[in-house]
């Protein structure tokens, strides 16, 4: 019995799963027996997962093709790649919820870093397209776990290019934060301007701002005009619809887009002066 | 028992962006309050530092006269729902309640107890051993309050659950949580941005706009007694028309005077209002329910300063009543007008007000004169 507790303790210890022996018919032998072939198994895929980390962090081609064949993993199989960012640190019981969501054999889970998984997931147990998964992941671990995470894919790859799905990932995640800081889920590739701006040097932004916005005091422009503008632009100028959205009379918004174009001499509802100030707007969010 | 206050809440961004500010509130034990407001107005935020899944920046947040600034989610006693959920497709309805609790490690018989208690609430019962595949929207709803239940919690946090149904749906899970509220006997918050949805579960509401709150009142009040030209629109659909009067004495009495030439008599309460807080002879904002504007023809109780005529644009018959939309004076209205109406899209109609039933804002700090 007492060996059959080292066991226990030892996969507590090496993977926080506790295992409970009840109404056995097994001898302790055939029981210890029993573990120890559960913790090959963990090892094995183990393995698995430390290889599929190695080939997201940076593998040469002949590497990942000779790991995909070592698992005998299929490397053309299509997969997306979903990086899970955590606030604080990865959650034990995060991961729980995650692996109890989907099959098993339709994902693998791996820990980058002490603050985030990448969850790489089969492209035929997908359910609901990316950006609804990506969502259900969130909200499925804020009600089920307590834990607050931000969600960022790419498109699906085949799975020998999981390190190149992994890094845009890892990049939508930095756009979405510097950008996209109300939204929780970011898709590598609905990005839209902001991975275009997060590309340029600072030198090039400050630039922008002496050309184009000297007369926009940004620093000092009250939150309300600044919510009022980007409603404007996420409704693509158009007044009638920016008026119902944020319950505001139609005239009022008139009032104050006149208003702004008194102050700065750019016109919000004129295409150029708008994208003059969306830019300006996004620069000065990676610049802070 | 669980009561809620939050002091001086505010919530900031490192970029400096106040997306709450200074956002005061006692819930009371078992009522079921709504956080309503368009989007990007904070009540998300608001409900996120209340779970404890955002820092709150400053301000108090007590629970059961409990500070719970810092103390971690799972500590504090809530569950949550959310939209998109997802149920574990490869357990059965009991396993799915049951998970939450199997985590946090509790005996088997508890979990056994408190899933088929949940259950029995909400009619799950002949359901557990199901897959989700083989159930209804409506019941993976339930099942997803039913993982919130099992918990037993002090207060539930719902953030726009309904959002993801069809609209049928929808309409038959707001009764359901309704019940649900009165069987719990449960604190409740829950966020939406659908005012009718705000209207129809809350005891009381908290109108929202851009990190501020604009009122805290029920649904009654904040339909008849709005307290800024805010609430009055966003609160009702369609929402309130407004137009510009100008306020002047006139003999005994005051009138509104509407595009110039049509002067509306003011009811003598409201006017006092007006004269008191200065606005003879300057331009306010007045605003009418779409129900308070009369088919003259029809309705014929209304006499003179009262009506004006406007050309219809749009007629739209929904069975029991019409909606009529018109410009007048430079502003698009709508009047809910009886069905027996015959007028049509194009016909110039004689309106008529209820006077007694308008609200008047000021112009500039939008806030209410008096309603």
């Amino acid at each position: 019995m007492d060996e059959i507790q080292t066991l226990l303790e030892h996969i507590e210890n090496e993977t926080g799963i506790r295992l409970k022996i009840e109404d056995s018919k097994l001898s302790e032998e055939e029981t210890a027996a029993k573990i120890k072939e559960v913790m090959h198994y963990f090892h094995k895929n183990d393995d698995r997962t430390s290889f599929l980390k190695q080939a997201m962090k940076g593998m040469s081609r002949d590497e990942i093709h000779q790991g995909f064949a070592k698992f005998h993993m299929n490397e053309n199989e299509r997969v997306t790649v979903f990086l899970i960012a955590f606030r604080d640190h990865v959650e034990p019981v995060a991961q729980s919820v995650i692996t109890g969501l989907y099959d098993p054999s339709s994902y693998d889970l791996v820990q980058m870093n002490d603050k985030e998984l990448a969850l790489l997931m089969k492209q035929e147990a997908k359910s609901g397209d990316d950006e609804f998964m990506a969502l259900s992941i969130v909200d499925t671990l804020m009600a089920e776990a307590m834990v607050s995470v931000q969600v960022a894919y790419d498109q699906e790859v085949a799975y020998r290019d999981v390190g190149e799905a992994y890094r845009n990932a890892a990049t939508a995640l930095k756009i979405g934060q510097t950008f996209y800081r109300s939204e929780v889920v970011y898709g590598y590739h609905k990005l839209g301007l902001g991975k275009l701006l997060y590309q340029l040097p600072k030198e090039a932004c400050v630039q922008y701002f002496e050309d184009n916005l000297v007369t926009v005091d940004f620093a000092n422009m009250d939150e309300e005009s600044l919510h009022i503008i980007e409603c404007f632009f996420d409704n693509d100028l158009n007044i009638a619809e920016t008026a119902r959205k944020l319950y505001l009379h139609r005239n009022t918004l008139v009032y104050r887009l006149d208003k702004f174009e008194k102050t700065t001499g750019l016109d919000l509802r004129n295409f150029e002066d708008a994208i003059v100030i969306r830019v300006g707007l996004m620069l000065r969010e990676m610049i802070s | 028992m669980a009561e809620i206050q939050l002091k001086n809440i505010v919530k900031q961004y490192p970029n400096g962006f106040q997306a709450v500010k200074d956002f005061n509130l006692d819930v009371k034990d078992k009522e079921f309050i709504i956080f309503v407001g368009p989007s990007g107005c904070g009540k998300s935020t608001t409900l996120r530092m209340i779970a404890g899944l955002e820092d709150i920046t400053s301000g108090e947040l007590l629970i059961d006269g409990k500070l719970m600034n810092n103390v971690e989610p799972k500590d504090r006693d809530i569950a949550m729902v959310f939209q998109n959920y997802a149920l574990y497709p490869h357990m059965t309805v009991y396993d799915n309640m049951a998970f939450g609790l199997k985590l946090r490690k509790l005996p088997k018989d508890e979990i056994d107890k408190k899933v088929r208690e949940a259950a029995e609430i909400l009619d799950l019962s002949s359901l557990l051993d199901r897959k989700p595949r083989a159930l209804s929207g409506g019941q993976r709803q339930r099942v997803a309050m039913g993982r919130a239940i099992v918990r037993n919690p002090k207060v539930f946090l719902m953030d726009e659950p309904l959002s993801n149904l069809d609209a049928k749906l929808r309409v038959q899970m707001r009764t359901e949580i309704s019940k649900l509220h009165d069987r719990l006997g449960a604190t409740m918050i829950y966020v939406t941005h659908d005012q009718t949805e705000a209207m129809t579960l809350g005891t009381r509401i908290v109108v929202m706009k851009d990190g501020v709150v604009q009122q805290i009142d029920t649904p009654q009040n904040l339909y008849n007694a709005p307290q800024n030209l805010f609430v009055a629109g966003f609160i009702g659909s369609p929402q309130m028309n407004f137009i510009d009067a100008k306020i002047q004495k006139k003999g005994d009495g005051v009138v509104a005077i509407i595009n110039g030439d049509n002067e509306l008599k003011v009811p003598a309460d409201k006017a006092k209002a007006l004269i008191d807080g200065g606005y003879d002879g300057k331009t306010v904002t007045m605003g009418i329910r779409p129900e308070n504007i009369h088919d003259a023809s029809v309705d014929t109780e209304f006499g003179a300063g009262t009506q004006f005529d406007a050309k219809i644009s749009v007629y739209e018959l929904l069975g029991a009543e019409v909606l009529l939309y018109f410009d007048y004076a430079g502003s698009h209205m709508v009047a809910r007008v009886d069905p027996r109406t015959e007028v049509k899209a194009g016909d110039t109609v004689k309106f008529a007000l209820e006077m007694e039933k308008t609200h008047f804002f000021d112009k500039e700090t939008e806030k209410t004169i008096t309603n």
